[in-house]
C-alpha cells in the first residue's frame, strides 16, 4: 500500500518537473547576462588597447624607419659637397699667385669658411673673394681697417693679411654678422672705387672657374656615390613595408553587393628573386543586406530562423500566443568592422624591370564590432528593429581565400601600385558565421625607390 | 509567409560551442523551463531556484566545448543544475543531518489522489520535508542517483541515506493524507 502510494507520489513528481514551463526566461536570461558577460567585456578593451598599441607601435616604426633613411641620404650628400669644396681652388690660388699679396691670405681662415656648410658656401665665396681685395689694396685706409677690426673684435690669428683681417672670422660669427655686414658694405664702398678692374675680372674668373669644374665633378661624385649607396641599400633591403587604401564590393548569397572601403599597413618579406612573403594589418568595414528572408536563410539558415524563434520566445515569455503573434523576419542587416591580418605569397613575374605580381594566401582576423540588426514585421502591419552588437567575439584563422593582381608605377622616389583583389570565404565569420567575401581594388604606397 | 525553422540541439550546442552569444541565448530559452523544473524541486524559494539554474548555465556555457554531441544534453544539464543546488545547500544539509536523524514518524500511509497535485502543491509538501531528507527524496527518487553516490555527494554514510529517504516517504504520506483529511477528500 505505501510503495503504491510513494510510486504514485514519485511519479506525479516527475511528470509535473519534467514538463515544467516557466514563462519568465527572457527576463531570467537578463539576470544571467549581468553576471555572464562582465568577463567578455574585458576582453574587447585589452584587445582594443593591444590593437591601438600595435598599430602605433607599426606606424612610429615605419616613420623612424623612413626618416632615418632621409637623414642617412642627405648626410651622405652633404659630406661630399663638403670633401669637394674643401679643395684648394686651383683657379683662386693661381689667381692669388699672380697678385702679390694673396699668397699672405693663404691661411688657415680660409680653409675653415670654406669646411663650412653647402648652405654657406656660396657666401664664403663672397667673403673671400672681398678677403683678396682688400689684402691686395696696399693704399688701404688704415683708419677704416682699425674701425672694422674694432668692429669684429675677434681678431684672427695667424700670419700676414688673415692675421689681421677681421673680416675672415666675422662670417663664422652670426651673433655679429649683422653689424659686421654694415662694417663689410662700408668697405666695399670704400676699396670700390680704388679696385681696379682686374680685380673684377679676377673674380669672375675664379668663381667661373671654381663653380664650372668643382661643382661638376661634385654633382657628378655626389650623384654616382648616391646611387651606388642607394642601390647598395636596395639590393640588401629584405622588408619593405608599406600603406594601402581599398574599396570593395561584400558579397554573399543572399545579400545585396555594397561598397566599402578599408585600410591598413603591408610589409614585403623577400624570400626568394622572385617571391615575397607579404603581411600586415587592416581594418575594414563589411555591410550585408539581406532584403527577402528567402535569400537569407539559403545563405545563413540557422539565423534567420533562430532569430525568428527568438522574437517568439521573447513574446510568448509575456503570455503572448506565439502562433497567432508571430513575428516574420523582413530585413537583415549586418554590419562588420574587421581587422585583418593577411598572409600572402606574392611572385613577381620581372622584379628587376617591374611590380607586375600574382599574390594569393589566407585571412585571419576578428571582428572590432558586429552589429546586427534584424527588422522584423506582425501580422498587425507593425515592424519592429531588433539590434545585436558583439565585439571581438573570437580570432577566425584563415578563414578567407586572397587572390591579386598587382601592377606598380613610379610616384616621385616611392611607387604606387594598382592592386585588383578577391577575398573568397571559406568559412562563416563572425557571432552570426556569415559566409561573405570582398572583391575590388587596393591602392597601394610602397617606401621604396622607383624602378629605373 | 517566412516559418522559422526548428533547430534541434546538437545545431544549437555546436553553434555555443564557437562562443555565439545569440545560440547561447537560444540554448537558455529551450531548456530553461526543463532548468527551473530542477532547480526548484531543490531550492528553497523561486529567487534561489533561479540563481542556481543561472549558475548552472554559465558552467555550460564554459564547458560546453568540452561536451560530447553524441550524447544526450538534458543529462548533462541535469546533473549540472543538481550540483550546483547541492552545493549551493550544503551547509544547511550538513547542519541538518546532525539534528535531524531522529525526526522520524511512523504513519500509517494510504493511496490518496495524487495525480491532482501541481508543481505548487508538491513544491509545499516538499518544503515541509527537513532539508536533507528533501534533497535525498530528489536525488534518489526523481533523479536517479544510488544511495552510494548519494553518500558520496552528501559526505554521509549510504545507511543513513536509506534511513533519511525512508523517513521523507513516510513524512509525504503523513502530509497528504493530512492535506486529504482537511479538504474532506477521499482517500483511495
Amino acid at each position: 500500500m505505501d510503495e503504491q502510494f510513494d510510486k504514485n507520489i514519485t511519479d506525479r513528481v516527475k511528470e509535473v518537473f519534467e514538463n515544467y514551463e516557466d514563462p519568465f526566461a527572457h527576463d531570467s536570461w537578463l539576470r544571467l547576462r549581468e553576471k555572464f558577460p562582465e568577463k567578455r567585456r574585458r576582453r574587447p578593451v585589452a584587445w582594443w588597447w593591444l590593437g591601438t598599441a600595435a598599430a602605433l607601435l607599426l606606424f612610429f616604426g615605419i616613420v623612424l624607419l623612413l626618416n632615418k633613411e632621409n637623414v642617412q641620404t642627405k648626410k651622405l650628400a652633404f659630406k661630399k659637397i663638403n670633401t669637394i669644396k674643401a679643395e684648394p681652388p686651383r683657379s683662386l690660388k693661381e689667381h692669388g699667385e699672380k697678385n702679390n699679396d694673396l699668397n699672405a691670405g693663404d691661411n688657415p681662415v680660409n680653409e675653415e669658411k670654406v669646411a663650412g656648410t653647402g648652405a654657406h658656401s656660396e657666401r664664403k665665396i663672397t667673403t673671400r673673394k672681398r678677403t683678396i681685395t682688400a689684402g691686395q689694396n696696399k693704399a688701404f685706409d688704415q683708419q677704416q681697417h682699425g674701425q672694422l677690426a674694432n668692429a669684429v673684435q675677434r681678431p684672427v690669428p695667424g700670419n700676414g693679411f688673415g692675421k689681421n683681417n677681421p673680416l675672415t672670422k666675422e662670417v663664422a660669427d652670426s651673433a655679429n654678422r649683422p653689424a659686421i655686414k654694415t662694417q663689410k658694405e662700408q668697405l666695399a664702398e670704400n676699396v670700390r672705387p680704388k679696385m681696379a678692374a682686374a680685380n673684377d675680372s679676377a673674380k669672375h674668373t675664379t668663381l667661373q672657374s671654381q663653380k664650372s669644374i668643382n661643382s661638376m665633378f661634385a654633382q657628378d661624385q655626389q650623384l654616382s656615390k648616391s646611387n651606388h649607396a642607394e642601390k647598395q641599400k636596395n639590393d640588401t633591403k629584405k622588408v619593405r613595408f608599406g600603406v594601402y587604401a581599398a574599396t570593395y564590393f561584400n558579397y554573399a548569397k543572399g545579400s545585396d553587393n555594397q561598397v566599402n572601403i578599408g585600410a591598413g599597413f603591408t610589409s614585403d618579406i623577400s624570400l626568394a628573386k622572385n617571391l615575397k612573403l607579404v603581411t600586415g594589418v587592416s581594418i575594414g568595414q563589411n555591410s550585408l543586406n539581406y532584403s527577402s528572408p528567402a535569400s537569407f536563410n539559403a545563405a545563413v539558415p540557422a539565423s534567420a530562423s533562430l532569430l525568428t524563434a527568438a522574437a517568439s520566445s521573447h513574446y510568448s515569455s509575456f503570455g503572448i500566443n506565439v502562433n497567432t503573434a508571430s513575428p516574420t523576419l523582413k530585413n537583415y542587416n549586418a554590419s562588420l568592422v574587421g581587422l585583418d591580418i593577411p598572409v600572402n605569397l606574392k611572385y613577381a613575374f620581372d622584379p628587376q624591370k617591374s611590380d607586375t605580381y600574382i599574390l594569393a594566401g589566407l585571412s585571419s582576423g576578428t571582428f572590432i564590432n558586429e552589429t546586427y540588426t534584424s527588422q522584423y514585421s506582425y501580422p498587425a502591419q507593425q515592424t519592429q528593429d531588433q539590434v545585436s552588437h558583439s565585439s571581438f567575439n573570437g580570432f577566425y584563422f584563415a578563414k578567407t581565400l586572397n587572390l591579386a593582381l598587382g601592377t606598380g608605377f613610379n610616384m616621385g622616389k616611392n611607387r604606387i601600385i594598382v592592386e585588383p583583389f578577391l577575398k573568397y570565404p571559406l568559412d562563416g565569420l563572425g557571432v552570426q558565421q556569415l559566409r561573405f567575401g570582398a572583391g575590388g581594388i587596393n591602392l597601394k604606397f610602397n617606401f621604396q625607390p622607383a624602378k629605373k | 509567409m517566412h516559418q522559422p525553422r526548428r533547430i534541434d540541439d546538437e545545431e544549437l550546442i555546436s553553434h555555443c560551442k564557437t562562443g555565439s552569444l545569440k545560440y547561447q541565448e537560444l540554448l537558455y530559452k529551450q531548456f530553461y523551463g526543463y532548468a527551473m523544473g530542477i532547480g526548484l524541486r531543490y531550492s528553497l524559494n523561486r529567487d534561489d531556484a533561479l540563481e542556481v539554474v543561472n549558475d548552472a548555465f554559465i558552467k555550460v556555457f564554459k564547458a560546453i566545448h568540452n561536451f560530447q554531441s553524441d550524447k544526450p544534453f538534458k543529462a548533462w544539464l541535469r546533473t549540472i543544475i543538481v550540483n550546483t543546488a547541492i552545493d549551493r545547500r550544503r551547509k544547511e544539509l550538513k547542519f541538518q543531518l546532525h539534528v535531524e536523524v531522529d525526526d522520524g514518524m511512523q504513519v500509517s500511509g494510504g493511496v490518496t489522489a495524487v495525480e491532482s497535485l501541481g508543481a505548487g502543491d508538491i513544491l509545499k509538501l516538499m518544503m515541509q520535508l527537513p532539508a536533507i531528507q528533501h534533497a535525498i527524496f530528489n536525488l534518489y527518487e526523481i533523479d536517479g542517483y544510488n544511495h552510494d553516490e548519494i553518500a558520496g555527494m552528501l559526505n554521509i554514510p549510504s545507511s543513513s541515506s536509506r534511513v533519511y529517504l525512508s523517513r521523507a516517504k513516510e513524512k509525504l504520506r503523513t502530509l497528504l493524507r493530512t492535506e486529504d483529511q482537511n479538504d474532506g477528500r477521499t482517500v483511495r
